[in-house]
Parts: structure tokens; C-alpha cells; sequence
């Protein structure tokens, strides 16, 4: 999952960063306004996170011009101002949810996870598909009972191919939600990323999840089949 | 109604000046209207009087100046009774006299004719009662020709009477009285008494009601003032009294009222604007310090990470710190300028030992700093350490934003009984936007880049604080891209 995380205040920009890195997120950095619109309208997050503080506009007035241009991406505001006038602010200006600085890690993550999963019609925080299951908090994945280890990256494509199962998602789908802005689009890595997962979840299983299809990208599930 | 109220006091006092008007006003005219009727009436018996002296005259030249004549007029005039042997040649007297009794209604009065001693000679015939004395001094009068009147009570009967000298040939003096019921003009007076007595209390009373009908009108604004003020709370300023409609006087109470919960409106405004400020410069810390250390605690990390994350929380801290003493000192600043130490020194060694600092710190950048002062010294009364603190400010923020090899430039005069030091640097600029906000407090100029010590907001706010308390100032020109030029003054002694 793609975050663009804005936020103008360096320090907290960086434990952010690293602490959502962590978590296999990939994550874009704005430290101003009218960055983060030129991102969010050229890219496509699967969440934003936006302080309000910024040095030219105004997180509100960003919120809101994103709303504007249609951006329906859930949206996360931080502040350290926490007077009720403006949490209302900045929920009604379009924020999807509001947490004021100092935070606990722990929460702004369960927020995030929150977050994204409206999203989803199944809205818990372990992804299965048929016997495949990827647990979101531990982020432990098993095939059969068996547990997989995954690198960061295979984890994250894993986990955007999980919550797209059933869905055919192409290849520049998976560069925008799974890669961030360092992404090179001239390189083959996400091929050789799905051949890393395909060794790892579905080498030594009876039924293949990942097919490839051809022309247009991969698709998670049961049945090669049923398309 | 309370005794106490406005409203009470008004009415009380109008209802007495109109009450006063009134009773003086009902009494001028009811006395004057007495006056009237009582002179008529002695107008009316003067007149009567007369003429029935002149009835006897004519009737005595008509039947000649005898002694049987003149008794024969005067009892034929009075009582119309008496013959005379000469009576058919004055037939047409009589008819005469006749009508002016009927037209006089003299048949209604009684008439006495006395000599001069007072003597009653002749009565009306409906005199059956006794007669009118005349005291002895009345009598003196009457001889001297005067005219007496007078009211006399007979019998429950209020009557006036005039006496009158008359003599028919300068020999003998005779008296006319002639005597009228006043019962019209006291019962004229009695039914206007009366109804002075009703309608004067009635008008007080009806006006009574129309005053407090006023006096609440009036005192509406007051009530307005009131309800609006309860409504005010620290939380709600927007109410305003309305100010149409109102007389004159109210209308600059109700302007003043208005004026006083606008200023306060701007009070509470600011003040929340400085807690929100507050509360963001401190926070902001604060969220790095648990942010990091929440990060950094979720797995195991190596050394070099922990070590960075103390340093973060460290740096964080001490900022933090800056922040709660320049806080502190502006606090200070405000409402306690006597913690400041007031002391004669020389300007020039000080801004030297000030220039010297600064080369120092201005080289970590590679920015040259230059002086430009007179050499002989200028005296000044101030507070040192704090007058350091001041250029410091100024000094730390033209080396922040001023770029690698800049130049900083300090420039000294003394005019007008006025030191003038200006420090002018070539740094970013500031926008002419932003001129008049940034000596407010925790006014952060826009974050260009990386600042390797954040500052607090404050620093300009404390400067202009310690300038205002050494009776000087501090302008500020400046143009973006080229830089700016801070100048303070400061009284000298």
C-alpha cells in the first residue's frame, strides 16, 4: 500500500517515514502544500496522511482542494492543535479521520490500517485466499498452516495482490501502489518480484494463487480458469 | 415597584412638579375667577345702588324739592308704595322705574334707605328681619362720601351689601344699602372647587401610568444591555446590543458596550491564538520525542539507532526548553519590567564586545561582519544583559537567514539626543506581507530549508519588549532575495 505522507516538520516527517517503511508501506514524502497536490493528483495513493501546519497552504485548504479534484482517497490529518473547532475543521473540510500530535505509534498505525480498510468488503486485518493467509498486525504469512518468509517488498506486493484477489491488476498498478517515486520503469523488477513470490507461496503448493495475464498484468486466486 | 428604581424616582418627581403645576395653576384660577364674580356682583350693586338714587332724583325734580315729595320718592322708589297728589304727572318715571326694576330683579334685593346716624328710614318690603347695623367707623366713612362693601352672613343666608352716601340737595346725608343673595356665585365656586379637588388627583393618577409607560421606554436599552451581557460568556462574544432606535444619551452607552465586548472579543481571540501557538511549538517536540522513541521500541535496533534516538530526544528537549524561557522572560517582560537593572554605560565598548561575538558565530557560515561607529563614547541607561539578549536576537536571525558568505553589517550613530544601531544583512529577505507580523510572538518565518537549531518564534517579540522598556524601538526594512535591515533606537542620557 502507497502513502503520501505530508508533513512539513522534518523530524516528525522522518520517524513517520521509518516507522511506516517498517510496516512494508511505501511511502512518498511532501513537506509542503502544493507538493503534496502535484503527488496526489499524479499518483495514486492508497491513503494520505496530512498535517496541517505547512509552510504555504494550509493542510485544511489542501484537504479540500483535494476533495475538489475528486482525490477520494482516505485522508489522515495530524496536528498538535486539538481544540474541538478544529477537529470539526478538519473532518468537514473532507478528512477521513484526525489525530493530534503527540501520538502513540501504536495508534496512528491502527488508524492507518483502519483507514485502508474501508476500502475492502472484508474488513478484517487477515487476508485469505484459499489457504493462503497474511495476517496484517504480525505480519506473518502462512500457505496450508505453513509459515512463509517474505522480504519487505515480497510481503507488500503480496499483501496489494491479496487485497486485489480476484481482480486483475496490472503491472502499473502494482509500480504505483506497491513502488514509490524511486520507482524505474525500465526495469523488469516487478516481473522478478512476482517470480521471488511465485517460488515462495506457490512452488511447493498443489494450486497456483498468482497467474499471469497475458498482455494486461497478474491475478490472485483459486482458479486459473474462472476468469 | 421598587423604591430604589430609576423608574420609580422619575415618576415620583414628575408626578410632583405636575402636581405642584397643577394645584398652583387650578388655585391662580380659581382665585381669579372668585375675584371676578365678586367684583361683578359689586360692580352689579354699585350700579343698583345708583340707580336708585337717581329714581329718587328724578322723581324729586319731577314733583319739586319738598320735604313730602322727597319722602313720597324715596318710599315710592323702594317700596312702591305712597301716593302723592302730583303722582299722574310722573306716570311715565314710574313706568320707567318699573321696568328697570324687572330688568335689575331689584325685587330680589333688600334695600334699606338710613340717615346719616344709620337710622333705618325706608326698608324693601321684603325686609322682615332687623336691620343692618352700620358701625360707627363705617359711618365716619359713609360721611366722607365713601362707598362700603361688604358681606354679611344672615340667617344661613351668605348676602352682600352696599352702602352708598346720597344727599339730594347737599343738606342732609342719607344712606342707600342695597343687599344680594351671593348664594349664585358661592355655588358657582363651590361646583368649581369640587371639581378641581376630583380632576387633579385623577390627572395625577392617569399621568402617573403614562410616565411609567415613558420611563420604561427610556430604560429599554438598559434592560437591552442587561439581557446581552448574560448572554456573554468567555465562550460567546458574538452578541451585540442593537443600537437603533435609541435616544441620543443611550445610544453612547450602548456604543461603549459594544465597543467593550468587541476589544474583549479580540482579547480572548488573541489570547487563544497564543495558547494554540503555545501549545503547537510545544507539542511539536514533544510528538518527535515519542514518535522516535515509539519507532525505535518496536523492534530491536543496533546501537547507532539508539544513540540517534537519544540525541533526537535531547535536542527536542532543550528546545523545548528555549521555548518555555523566552516564554517565561516575555511573561516578565510584560508585567514585571522592574526585574530589569538599569545602569549608565558606554554603548560603543558595548556593541564592540557584541561585534566581536558575532564575527565569531558568523564564521561558522563564512559570513563577514563589519562595523561602522563614531570612536568617542555614547552614554546610555540600561539594563546590559538584557540589551545583549536584544542584539543577540537580532544577530542570530540575520546569521540564520542569511546564506553561506553573506555579510552582516553593523552601523552606530548617536542624533537628536538618539542612538541609532542598524544591522543589515544579505540574507533571504522578508516579505513585505509578513513586515508588520513579525515581531508577534511565535511568528516562524516560512521554513526554507533545514534549520539546524529551529527557532523559538519569540526572538523578535523579546527584542521589541526589551526596546519598549528602555523607552526605544525597533523598524524593520527589508526586500526579498536582498536582505534586511533591523534599526534600533535607544534614548541616550
Amino acid at each position: 500500500m502507497r502513502i503520501l505522507l505530508v508533513e512539513d516538520e522534518r523530524k516528525i516527517a522522518g520517524f513517520i517515514e521509518r516507522g511506516l517503511k517498517e510496516e512494508h508501506f511505501v511511502v512518498d514524502v511532501a513537506y509542503a502544500g502544493e507538493n503534496a497536490l502535484f503527488l496526489a493528483e499524479v499518483n495514486p495513493y492508497d491513503l494520505i496522511i496530512l498535517d496541517i501546519m505547512l509552510p504555504d497552504r494550509d493542510g485544511i485548504s489542501v484537504c479540500r482542494e483535494l476533495r475538489r479534484k475528486k482525490v477520494d482517497t482516505p485522508i489522515l490529518m495530524l496536528t498538535a492543535k486539538d481544540r474541538i473547532g478544529d477537529k470539526v475543521l478538519g473532518l468537514d473540510s473532507g478528512a477521513d479521520d484526525y489525530l493530534t500530535k503527540p501520538f502513540a505509534f501504536d495508534e496512528f498505525l491502527a488508524r492507518v490500517r483502519a483507514l485502508l480498510r474501508r476500502e475492502r468488503v472484508d474488513r478484517t486485518t487477515t487476508l485469505r485466499v484459499a489457504d493462503l493467509e497474511l495476517d496484517q498486525l504480525t505480519h506473518k504469512v502462512r500457505r496450508a498452516g505453513k509459515e512463509i518468509t517474505l522480504t519487505s517488498k515480497e510481503y507488500a506486493l503480496l499483501e496489494y495482490l491479496m487485497l486485489n484477489a480476484n481482480q486483475i491488476v496490472t503491472r502499473t498498478m502494482i509500480s504505483e501502489h506497491v513502488w514509490n517515486e524511486d520507482f524505474d520503469s525500465f526495469t523488469n523488477v516487478i516481473d522478478v518480484y512476482i517470480n521471488y513470490l511465485r517460488a515462495k507461496i506457490d512452488k511447493s503448493f498443489k494450486k497456483q494463487l498468482i497467474h499471469t495475464i497475458r498482455g494486461t498484468g497478474y491475478i490472485l486466486k483459486e482458479r486459473a480458469d474462472e476468469i | 415597584m421598587k423604591f430604589n428604581s430609576i423608574r420609580f424616582k422619575i415618576s415620583v418627581l414628575y408626578i410632583a412638579i405636575l402636581g405642584v403645576i397643577l394645584i398652583v395653576y387650578s388655585s391662580f384660577l380659581y382665585l381669579s375667577l372668585r375675584y371676578t364674580l365678586y367684583d361683578e356682583l359689586d360692580n352689579e350693586l354699585s350700579g343698583k345702588a345708583r340707580e336708585i338714587a337717581a329714581a329718587i332724583d328724578s322723581y324729586v325734580q319731577a314733583l319739586g324739592y319738598d320735604k313730602q315729595s322727597f319722602n313720597f320718592a324715596v318710599k315710592r322708589v323702594i317700596t312702591f308704595e305712597g301716593e302723592h297728589p302730583e303722582q299722574d304727572q310722573i306716570s311715565e318715571l314710574e313706568r320707567q322705574w318699573m321696568q328697570r326694576v324687572d330688568k335689575l330683579d331689584l325685587k330680589e334685593d333688600y334695600i334699606n334707605f338710613l340717615n346719616s346716624k344709620g337710622k333705618n328710614l325706608v326698608s324693601s318690603a321684603n325686609l322682615q328681619a332687623a336691620l343692618f347695623s352700620l358701625f360707627p367707623k363705617e359711618l365716619a366713612r359713609l360721611s366722607e362720601g365713601k362707598i362700603i362693601l361688604s358681606s354679611i352672613k344672615l340667617e344661613k343666608r351668605n348676602l352682600r351689601a352696599i352702602s352708598a352716601p346720597f344727599s339730594y340737595d347737599d343738606s342732609e346725608r342719607y344712606i342707600i344699602q342695597v343687599v344680594t343673595s351671593l348664594k349664585p356665585v358661592i355655588h358657582l365656586l363651590q361646583v368649581r372647587l369640587m371639581h378641581i379637588t376630583i380632576s387633579i388627583p385623577v390627572i395625577l393618577i392617569f399621568a402617573s401610568f403614562l410616565g411609567r409607560f415613558f420611563a420604561s421606554g427610556i430604560l429599554r436599552p438598559v434592560v437591552e444591555i442587561t439581557k446581552t451581557a448574560s448572554k456573554i460568556t468567555h465562550e460567546d462574544l458574538s452578541s451585540r446590543v442593537k443600537a437603533e432606535h435609541v435616544d441620543e444619551e443611550m445610544k453612547y452607552l450602548v456604543n461603549a458596550f459594544n465597543n467593550m465586548i468587541s476589544r474583549l472579543e479580540r482579547s480572548f481571540q488573541y489570547i487563544a491564538e497564543f495558547s494554540s501557538h503555545v501549545a503547537h511549538d510545544l507539542k511539536t517536540p514533544l510528538a518527535i520525542i515519542r514518535g522516535e522513541s515509539d519507532v525505535a521500541l518496536r523492534k530491536i535496533r543496533d546501537v547507532a539507532e539508539y544513540r540517534r534516538v537519544i540525541r533526537v530526544t535531547l535536542e527536542e528537549t532543550e528546545r523545548m526548553l528555549r521555548v518555555i524561557e523566552d516564554l517565561l522572560l516575555l511573561t516578565k517582560l510584560d508585567y514585571r519590567p522592574e526585574v530589569f537593572k538599569f545602569g549608565r554605560f558606554d554603548l560603543i565598548e558595548f556593541l564592540w564586545e557584541i561585534y566581536e561575538q558575532s564575527k565569531i558565530l558568523a564564521s561558522q557560515k563564512g559570513i563577514t561582519v563589519s562595523i561602522d561607529m563614531p570612536q568617542e563614547p555614547v552614554y546610555l541607561s540600561g539594563d546590559k544583559l538584557h540589551l545583549r539578549r536584544l542584539f543577540f536576537n537580532l544577530i542570530d536571525n540575520a546569521i540564520r537567514f542569511t546564506p553561506e558568505h553573506g555579510r552582516i553589517d553593523f552601523a552606530v550613530k548617536s542624533e537628536n539626543k538618539k542612538a541609532v544601531v542598524s544591522i543589515s544583512d544579505t540574507g533571504a529577505g522578508i516579505a513585505e506581507e509578513d513586515l508588520p507580523k513579525i515581531f508577534d510572538r511565535f511568528f516562524h518565518a516560512d521554513r526554507t530549508g533545514q534549520e539546524v537549531k529551529p527557532s523559538t518564534g519569540l526572538g523578535l517579540s523579546i527584542a521589541q519588549s526589551i526596546a519598549k522598556i528602555h523607552s526605544g524601538r525597533i523598524e524593520v526594512k527589508s526586500k526579498l532575495s536582498e536582505g534586511s535591515v533591523f534599526t534600533v533606537t535607544l534614548p541616550l542620557l
